[in-house]
């Protein structure tokens, strides 16, 4: 069990595999973050990303129910969150604006995981 | 007159006319003396006394018979006073006519005198004395030898030359290649008297000096000088080094080597002479030389005829080269034309006769050469031509005669066979020092495996499926092929130049120019790019390729490009990369289901045993679900009957106790597939272990139905179990709840399902809606 470091941070699950946003979200729990979500679709992902007032971070699956994640990244941007993606893709699937966000590879090494959201989140 | 008086007058008159007739002979010009019978003088002129050099007294005992101081005959013998002609003469009345005899003066000096002698008579007619006319006749004579050594060296030269005029017409008429040394030979030991003779040619390339023939040598005098290089002592040696004449005098004073003194003393030589054969242009061909038993001087006059005979035998030397030269171009020339697979022939510009055709002609033509030059063969010749072709040969032999070069293809029929044969003719007029066109030179080439090539060529390239082309550095098109045409819609010469380019998309066009930038540098044109289908209407892919064609030189001549399609091979790769991506995604979402569910199952399980077989439940669970989707073809879905007949025959349940109810067919879409069969399977193990099949009495319905919401077909689910006995006891034994934590948060969230789950009084009772495939195609709906 990790340490609570991310106590208090609001984070946005963004997730469409009910298994793995549900270990997510349990895992960022253990890490005493406030979990947003799981949402499973860009367009939930979208309402959140515009309706919650505040979004310390954010981890992002790119294929969501087979439509990429793009358009939330994009939106996260837009807003100043800070987030990473998860994916089962290879680097090369994603458009080189996204190059310099971080990308955890699934399946997600959990510590590994609030390691890098910790990182980004207290950057 | 009386007697006396008379004879008075007589003897007066006779005194008269002998003081007349002495003063007269001591006046003329000869000399005259006369003696007495005992050889006393009685009378000599001024000019015997000048041949005598001296002036005896008349009637002096001690002078008799003659007044000069010694005398000799012509033989060199001494002619003793007592003995000279003139006591004969005296004594014995004998006259002598012309005699010579040499006086000799008192100072030494001698001279020829003639001498003609007659006898004297007094009145009684006795002998009386003698008289002597003699001559100096020293200075003719002399002139006589001169005039007569003169006329011996005349004949001597005379001689010489005609020797000269000889060798020269028999040289001229030589056109053998045995030229006539030994008459060469024998001509210089005659010209210069030697005892021996020899003649050598310089071989040019190796600079050396070799014998052509010799005369008088010894045979090992004549194998030491078989070549001679500049460098050696010998007079030919030296004269080739010192490119002039060389002389030898006294071969004792010669300074050679002792081979080459013991190659002159063997063949007996003490003196030599070298002479070069210079050709017209000065530059040394061979060497002539003689050879003398005995030393002796040298002379120029010597070598007057001589050089004649030198200057002969080095045109001589040099027009056999030349000939020799010339025989072996004639003959290499031959060689070429009966080895030449083309026709060479040569005609005269005047009758357009062949005079020259080479054997390839016949493999060509098929047809003899005697048939082919009998008769007109101008004429027969141009019969052989097809008769569309005639003109054209025709008129090209014409331009040939007026003295142009001339390539001309015509077809010929072979008379053997009928067949048809393509020549290529190139010909060349052949003019004279005049430049009038006299000959008529051509090289005919068959042209016949060439034009089928091309023929098969050009077929092969107009059936491949590609687009072919030529071009020029930087794809100027010289040609398209008919492929091109056909594909795109433009003309073919629309196509020449860029204008192909106006078929290609105007996004590629860019990165065409770019590739033929630096294909030159790369030896090769690589590029993909949309041409317009005129038929479809849009642009397909196309992967273009060129070569280019070089000279000799290496330089560039033109571009061999074919383009082939690749749309469909793009097409399927691109789909394939999201195969792969889909794979690999899906790969990475299960391995996280894996991990997911093998966290949630620990935290349920009572022991490792109890984790164990639920968790390899949950595993074959997943890998029958997978097996089910992996047997689809990309549009094949899994039905949802399908789908609860695999679950139900896996858990063994008893069939007799479950009611299935719907119809068959209904397409699940990909990606619920896996969630749902989850859920199905926990309802059904539960069922198993605690629920409707796992009691006597139990039962189990499952229906289903296709519904319409909001136009979008839904599937409805409906699991009942009935006849359960649900007492508290039971009912906590199934508390751990991942089938309805399934049914109740999984479903909705995953597959925007709506459900219910209750645990009604004699069992569970469960409802899920999903949405389900709207049409057949849902390609990449994978998550």
């Amino acid at each position: 069990m990790p340490e609570p470091t991310l106590r208090g941070c609001r984070i946005l699950v963004v997730e469409d595999e009910y298994m793995l946003a549900d270990e997510l979200r349990r895992e960022l729990n253990d890490a005493g973050a406030v979990v947003l979500g799981p949402v499973g679709s860009v367009e939930t992902a979208l309402d959140a990303i515009r309706t919650e007032e505040v979004i310390d971070g954010a981890i992002v699956d790119i294929n969501l129910r087979g439509e990429m994640a793009f358009a939330v990244a994009d939106a996260l941007i837009e807003r100043g969150v800070p987030f990473a993606f998860t994916t089962g893709y290879d680097e090369s699937a994603l458009p080189t604006r996204f190059s310099q966000i971080v990308r955890c590879e699934k399946p997600v090494n959990l510590a590994r995981f609030v390691q890098a959201v910790r990182s980004f989140v207290h950057q | 007159m009386s007697g006396h008086s008379a004879s008075h007058a007589a003897d007066a008159a006779l005194r008269e006319s002998d003081a007349a007739m002495s003063k007269l002979l001591m006046l003329m010009p000869a000399a005259v003396y006369a003696c007495d019978t005992e050889g006393r003088l009685t009378f000599f002129n001024r000019r015997a006394v000048e041949c005598w050099g001296r002036e005896p007294r008349l009637g002096d005992i001690e002078d008799r018979w003659c007044g000069s101081f010694r005398m000799w005959r012509p033989d060199g013998s001494l002619l003793m006073h007592d003995d000279c002609p003139m006591v004969d003469a005296a004594r014995r009345g004998r006259a002598v006519r012309n005699m010579e005899v040499v006086l000799e003066q008192p100072n030494g000096a001698r001279i020829l005198v003639s001498v003609n002698i007659d006898p004297l008579y007094d009145a009684e007619g006795q002998l009386a004395g003698a008289i002597n006319v003699f001559e100096d006749i020293t200075e003719r004579k002399r002139g006589e030898a001169a005039r007569l050594d003169s006329e011996a060296k005349l004949a001597v030269e005379l001689e010489d030359t005609r020797l000269l005029q000889r060798i020269s017409s028999s040289l001229i008429g030589q056109d053998n290649e045995d030229a006539p040394y030994a008459t060469i030979l024998d001509a210089a030991r005659s010209l210069m008297r030697s005892d021996m003779a020899s003649i050598q040619v310089l071989v040019s390339d190796r600079q050396q000096l070799h014998l052509l023939a010799h005369s008088g040598f010894a045979v090992e005098s004549a194998r030491f000088w078989e070549w001679v290089r500049a460098d050696t002592a010998s007079s030919c040696g030296r004269a080739l080094a010192a490119d002039r004449r060389v002389l030898v005098p006294d071969m004792d004073r010669f300074d050679g080597d002792p081979e080459e003194v013991e190659a002159y003393r063997r063949s007996g030589i003490l003196s030599v002479q070298s002479t070069p054969l210079r050709a017209h242009s000065g530059e040394i061909v061979g060497m002539l030389s003689t050879h003398w038993r005995k030393r002796r001087t040298f002379d120029d006059a010597d070598f007057r005829l001589f050089d004649v005979l030198a200057r002969l035998v080095a045109d001589l030397i040099e027009r056999n080269a030349a000939d020799a030269a010339l025989r072996e171009s004639e003959e290499r020339f031959r060689q070429f034309g009966e080895a030449s697979q083309d026709v060479l022939w040569i005609r005269d510009a005047e009758t357009l006769q062949w005079t020259y055709l080479t054997p390839a002609f016949e493999d060509i033509y098929g047809l003899a050469r005697e048939e082919a030059l009998a008769g007109d063969n101008y004429r027969s010749w141009l019969v052989l031509i097809l008769p569309e072709d005639r003109a054209g040969a025709m008129a090209a032999i014409e331009r040939v005669r007026q003295g142009h070069h001339v390539t001309f293809d015509y077809r010929v029929q072979r008379p053997a066979d009928g067949t048809i044969r393509w020549l290529r003719n190139t010909d060349f007029p052949i003019a004279d020092a005049d430049g009038k066109v006299v000959l008529v030179g051509g090289v005919g080439h068959d042209l016949t495996e060439l034009r089928e090539t091309e023929l098969r060529l050009q077929s092969l390239m107009e059936g491949i499926p590609q687009l072919v082309w030529r071009a020029y550095d930087g794809g100027h098109w010289t040609w398209a092929s008919p492929q091109w045409t056909d594909y795109t819609g433009q003309a073919a010469a629309d196509s020449l130049d860029l204008g192909w380019l106006a078929a290609v998309h105007p996004e590629d066009r860019g990165r065409i120019r770019a590739s033929w930038a630096e294909a030159i540098d790369r030896g090769e044109f690589s590029v993909e790019y949309r041409v317009c289908h005129a038929g479809e209407g849009r642009y397909r892919w196309f992967q273009t390729r060129a070569t280019p064609v070089r000279d000799a030189g290496g330089r560039i001549i033109e571009w061999l490009g074919t383009s082939t399609d690749i749309n469909d091979m793009r097409e399927l790769q691109e789909h394939q990369k999201v195969l792969v991506a889909e794979l690999q995604h899906r790969t990475r979402n299960l391995m996280g289901v894996i991990r997911s569910t093998s966290d949630k199952t620990a935290r349920t399980s009572a022991d490792l045993p109890d984790f164990h077989a639920r968790f390899r439940d949950r595993l074959e669970a997943l890998s029958r679900v997978q097996g089910l989707l992996s047997r689809l073809d990309e549009h094949d879905r899994v039905t949802f009957d399908e789908l609860i007949r695999t679950e139900l025959a896996a858990i063994n349940g008893d069939v007799d106790r479950v009611t299935l109810d719907g119809p068959s067919g209904i397409r699940l879409r990909s990606s619920s597939v896996q969630m749902l069969a989850m859920a199905l399977h926990e309802l059904a193990t539960n069922a198993m272990k605690y629920g409707a099949l796992g009691q006597p009495s139990g039962h189990l319905a499952v229906s289903w139905s296709l519904e319409r919401v909001q136009s979008k077909p839904w599937l409805r689910i409906d699991w009942r179990e009935s006849g359960v006995d649900m007492s508290p006891s039971n009912s906590t034994a199934r508390g751990t709840g991942q089938g309805r934590e399934l049914i109740e948060q999984a479903l909705p969230y995953q597959l925007g399902a709506k459900t219910s789950y209750e645990l009604g009084p004699s069992g569970v009772h469960c409802v899920v809606s999903i949405p389900v495939s709207t049409t057949t195609i849902e390609v990449g709906a994978y998550a």
